[in-house]
């Protein structure tokens, strides 16, 4: 089972309807909209792709092969971010 | 000595650093006491935790290594450095050294204060009526000179780079001393203020002491953010700021504190901050800065 680590160090500010992520070192800058919000804290709570994608699906209208696909997308784009590993 | 910084006490034992922190740190601003302090202490170099990896603060004149272990840090090198602690509400800046570590200490006692529940921001800042604009951007980007043309314009200066807010009252203090101006801009805003006499040059900026200008130590609510961009191709105008990239432009002018502590108060801090100001981009383009009565209060909503 897959599961994902945080960079040390970066930096949740929390506007409600966006979660932004700082990571100090390089002043990068991500936000995340509401699904992405769900995505980052099973991130953080070392959960599967295939935990976080039944959340998606139990909270927003949407399939699970679409939550999958979607979980996936960002997760490639935090690792490209290097926020996550 | 000791003396209060916002309502904060700053104790120091050793004479020698008494003319730098009454420089950097002391200024007359009435603020009711808190209970946080902070205090200074000189000792001798304690056990040095040379097995603890380093990471290089990059200052902007100087690199500072920094290691940690649980709730204290290390700043400096065996020769010259500084171990920051806190407990409660004190925090606690041991230094050693022969030369005495000036930056290690700047960043312990910011540290300290933002501990306290304070947020700083490196901005330039304006008032008009009280009410306080802080410009917001890069170095370079044209701080200094949005604040002269704010300056020029009737505006009331607060703070060419270096101000303290206490986030419940939205009181903002400037805690620097005067302007920095490159020759060329010097040479500019003495033509409007011809009063001013360019004597003393620092690192190739002449140095115009807050007095001969006028300007009155006193809090002013701030009221906007002002994040800075230049456009050459585009009249200079005012333009909305989204949120997240508020909390960027407050990150950056802030910094990021070093301790958890302080990281997580000023991560909860910023969303707070940007409900309760007008969060707009001035565009540096073509034409006057609207800077004046008219152009404010038809963007401001």
């Amino acid at each position: 089972m897959q599961t994902w680590t945080l960079k040390p160090g970066v930096i949740e500010t929390d506007l409600d309807d966006e979660l932004v992520l700082l990571d100090p070192k390089t002043q990068g800058m991500f936000s995340l909209n509401a699904t992405g919000r769900v995505i980052w804290h099973g991130i953080k709570n070392t959960e599967s792709l295939e935990v976080i994608a039944r959340q998606l699906e139990q909270q927003f209208t949407v399939s699970f092969e679409q939550a999958q696909q979607d979980a996936s997308t960002l997760i490639a784009d935090l690792e490209k971010a290097g926020l996550i590993s | 000595m000791s003396f209060s910084i916002l309502g904060r006490e700053l104790t120091n034992s050793d004479t020698g650093l008494k003319p730098w922190l009454e420089l950097y740190f002391r200024f007359p601003y009435e603020v009711e006491a808190s209970h946080y302090q902070i205090e200074l202490l000189q000792k001798p170099l304690p056990d040095f935790p040379h097995q603890l990896p380093a990471t290089i603060l990059e200052l902007p004149e100087a690199k500072l290594e920094m290691r940690s272990f649980e709730d204290q840090f290390w700043f400096g090198t065996p020769e010259s450095g500084m171990r920051f602690t806190f407990e409660d509400s004190i925090s606690k800046l041991e230094w050693w050294g022969t030369e005495i570590p000036f930056n290690a200490l700047f960043i312990g006692i910011c540290e300290g204060l933002r501990l306290s529940g304070l947020v700083s921001l490196h901005a330039s800042i304006a008032a008009k009526n009280g009410l306080a604009t802080a410009f917001l951007g890069p170095s370079g980007r044209g701080k200094t000179t949005t604040l002269l043309r704010a300056s020029i314009a009737g505006w009331q200066i607060v703070a060419e780079d270096f101000s303290w807010l206490i986030p419940e009252t939205m009181q903002l203090y400037g805690f620097d001393r005067g302007l920095r101006l490159l020759p060329d801009t010097a040479k500019i805003f003495k033509q409007h203020h011809q009063d001013i006499e360019l004597l003393e040059m620092i690192a190739g900026k002449y140095v115009v002491p807050y007095e001969q200008l006028g300007v009155k130590r006193q809090a002013v609510k701030l009221e906007r953010l002002a994040v800075l961009e230049r456009n050459p191709d585009a009249p200079s105008s005012w333009k909305v700021l989204p949120k997240r990239e508020g909390a960027l432009a407050l990150w950056e002018a802030g910094g990021v504190p070093f301790t958890p502590q302080a990281q997580h108060f000023i991560s909860s801090t910023i969303p707070k901050l940007l409900t309760r100001l007008k969060l707009e981009t001035l565009l540096l383009g073509q034409g006057e800065l609207p800077l004046g009565n008219t152009e404010l209060s038809q963007h401001s909503s």
